[in-house]
């Protein structure tokens, strides 16, 4: 084409020849389906050590309902009941407490 | 079988909202979802309650313990399975976490809840680099102004494209429309002149759920060896 030749933008809005249409996506509902799932990737003792490094607590109600019995030095029985008073915890929920700590120190000593 | 997890140890983010507006806006469009309703309030199992929608489901009966079985057992009925956590640092939500396939952390433009959002996108990585799977997650800008971008979210929004969190580009306005959901026991495609620009709130939810359906649809192409 010379540059002469002006484009004819409107040469074929009579023309029979109607574009494909762009292939239609399917419903949502052919899209995805109910299916089986494999089980995640991830093991319960691992959410537990996620859960305590970053303090996200289970919400099961805890019943302290068994006892042990502990043999400790005077010092250690009274930095428990000194904790414990200071922070409002009864000794199962320190106990408890310190735990998590400790199984975060070891995890990221890991 | 898109498992998509609503996480924030936060309560008030629009969790809730959110998991709402998806559910219902994936079922107007035909295809049947679960809404696992794990918050002990049960906001959307009130929502559901003397309603029948054929494509929704609610459970809600769910704890630390069932929550994965019930995950797995929606999977095999619904096309869509959707988990509105509680808004409290739980077990329950790593639990829900581990079985996404898309967690969306909903987030309002402020520092209290980038705080926690931030708890939430710390256990979400953490979790990617324990198991070796890509947990893909995303942010989601809730309760905002639909005329007023504040600066504190611009400020929230470079930090977050700094460590390269994908943020949704759809945000869920603060709209009326949203909370009468919840005060008509009604889907925003039910709605008939109880509130004023409920046509506006179907544009906002019909889009964030376009922008949430890409997102899967992109994530399984990615995934396909």
């Amino acid at each position: 084409m010379s540059n002469n030749d002006r484009a004819r933008p409107f040469a074929d809005i009579d023309s029979d020849d109607t574009p494909a249409p762009a292939p239609a996506r399917p419903s949502l509902a052919e899209e995805f389906k109910p299916q089986t799932r494999s089980r995640p990737a991830i093991t319960s003792q691992q959410v537990d050590r996620l859960a305590a490094a970053h303090g996200f607590r289970s919400q099961k109600p805890i019943y302290r309902d068994r006892q042990i019995n502990i043999k400790a030095t005077p010092d250690e029985v009274d930095r428990i009941r000194a904790l414990a008073y200071e922070h409002r915890l009864t000794l199962g929920q320190l106990l408890s407490e310190a735990l998590d700590a400790w199984e975060e120190r070891k995890a990221r000593e890991a | 079988m898109p498992i998509i997890v609503l996480v924030s140890p936060k309560g008030g983010v629009g969790k809730t909202t959110s998991s709402l507006v998806l559910a219902t806006s994936i079922a107007h469009q035909g295809a049947s979802v679960t809404l696992i309703d794990a918050d002990p309030n049960r906001p959307i199992k009130a929502w559901s309650e003397d309603r029948n929608r054929p494509l929704i489901s609610v459970i809600s009966d769910v704890d630390e313990d069932s929550i994965q079985d019930r995950i797995d057992e929606a999977a095999t009925k619904t096309a869509f399975v959707i988990v509105d956590l509680e808004g409290t640092a739980g077990k329950i939500a790593l639990l829900a976490v581990a079985a996404a396939d898309l967690v969306i952390i909903p987030m309002q433009a402020s520092q209290l809840d980038a705080a926690q959002a931030g708890k939430a996108l710390r256990v979400v990585r953490q979790q990617e680099r324990m198991s070796g799977r890509r947990v893909p997650h995303t942010i989601l800008w809730t309760r905002t102004s639909p005329a007023i971008r504040s600066r504190t979210r611009a400020a929230l929004a470079d930090d977050l494209r700094g460590i390269n969190v994908p943020m949704l580009s759809v945000e869920l306005c603060e709209r009326e429309a949203f909370r009468a959901m919840f005060a008509y026991r009604s889907t925003l495609y039910e709605m008939d002149g109880q509130v004023s620009n409920v046509e506006r709130a179907r544009d906002n939810a019909l889009a964030l759920t376009d922008e949430v359906l890409s997102l899967i649809r992109q994530q399984a192409q990615e995934a396909r060896p």
